[in-house]
């Protein structure tokens, strides 16, 4: 089990107390605790659980269904590309190779700085004009090995 | 009198770019002693023309799309700011376009 600080302990019993008195307050919590900490560390769950009258496998069931929580630390930026059907269809999986090789990681993977982890997402809803990357909020669409490489040095400070 | 210019500022045209075209026209523009009134406006759906520039005229708003930052000085060198209809991104008045006629 990970490691965790008594600043992390007390920042989570925070958000905790916090959501107290909300219905449904799992996944508000856990959103909190990655954008406070940077990701849910495993050893936080049983304080979620005993919290939410729950067991650990339950929390933990929770976590590991939604990609978007991590639990290990991630990289600076979040560098997302899109492989459902429309994406696809418009060549994002020559993307996702162009942008492997680029990082030189695969997917959920961090690049040797740090500064880039790499994720597959399935529809970022900008479909007419894929193919589409995220990093971290921006959105870029019609992307070609041009706009891939424009949209990293914009956002993630990466230069070719 | 400055001339005013419709960047659409929705999600689709944003992440083609519309935000840098919508900071770097203004200054372009004046540099060739033209004052541009950007107005930032919704998607009119017709994405694959996104970002989807128009120019007010006398006569209506004149479009051009798809546009990308790299377009800009030869649309201006167009005059487009006029609403010249020479450069190839033009797509003629905006009420004209045959998908938005049909509805």
């Amino acid at each position: 089990m990970s490691h965790i600080t008594d600043a992390q302990q007390q920042q989570i019993e925070q958000i905790l107390q916090a959501h107290r008195q909300q219905r449904g307050a799992l996944l508000p919590v856990l959103h909190a605790i990655q954008a406070q900490l940077d990701y849910i560390p495993p050893a936080a769950i049983p304080t979620i659980a005993a919290a939410f009258q729950q067991t650990a496998a339950e929390i933990h069931g929770v976590i590991s269904f939604y990609h978007q929580f991590r639990t290990e630390p991630g990289g600076q930026h979040r560098l997302q590309i899109c492989c459902a059907e429309a994406c696809q269809a418009r060549g994002s999986r020559h993307i996702e190779a162009y942008a492997k090789q680029r990082l030189g990681i695969d997917y959920h993977q961090q690049s040797a700085d740090g500064k880039v982890q790499l994720e597959v997402v399935y529809c970022l809803g900008n479909c007419a004009t894929g193919p589409n990357i995220r990093i971290d909020d921006h959105l870029v669409g019609r992307v070609d090995h041009a706009t891939f490489d424009r949209a990293l040095a914009q956002f993630a400070e990466v230069e070719a | 009198m400055s001339i005013r210019v419709y960047v659409p500022s929705d999600s689709t045209a944003v992440s083609l770019g519309a935000n840098k075209i919508a900071s770097a026209l203004p200054v372009k523009a004046n540099a060739q002693g033209q004052a541009v009134d950007i107005v930032r406006n919704g998607s009119r759906g017709l994405f694959w023309l996104e970002p989807l520039l128009e120019v007010e005229t006398p006569q209506g708003r004149v479009a051009y799309g798809p546009v990308t930052l790299a377009d800009l000085d030869s649309l201006l060198k167009a005059d487009f700011l006029n609403g010249s209809q020479e450069h190839p991104l033009c797509q003629g008045f905006t009420e004209s376009i045959p998908y938005l006629q049909k509805q």
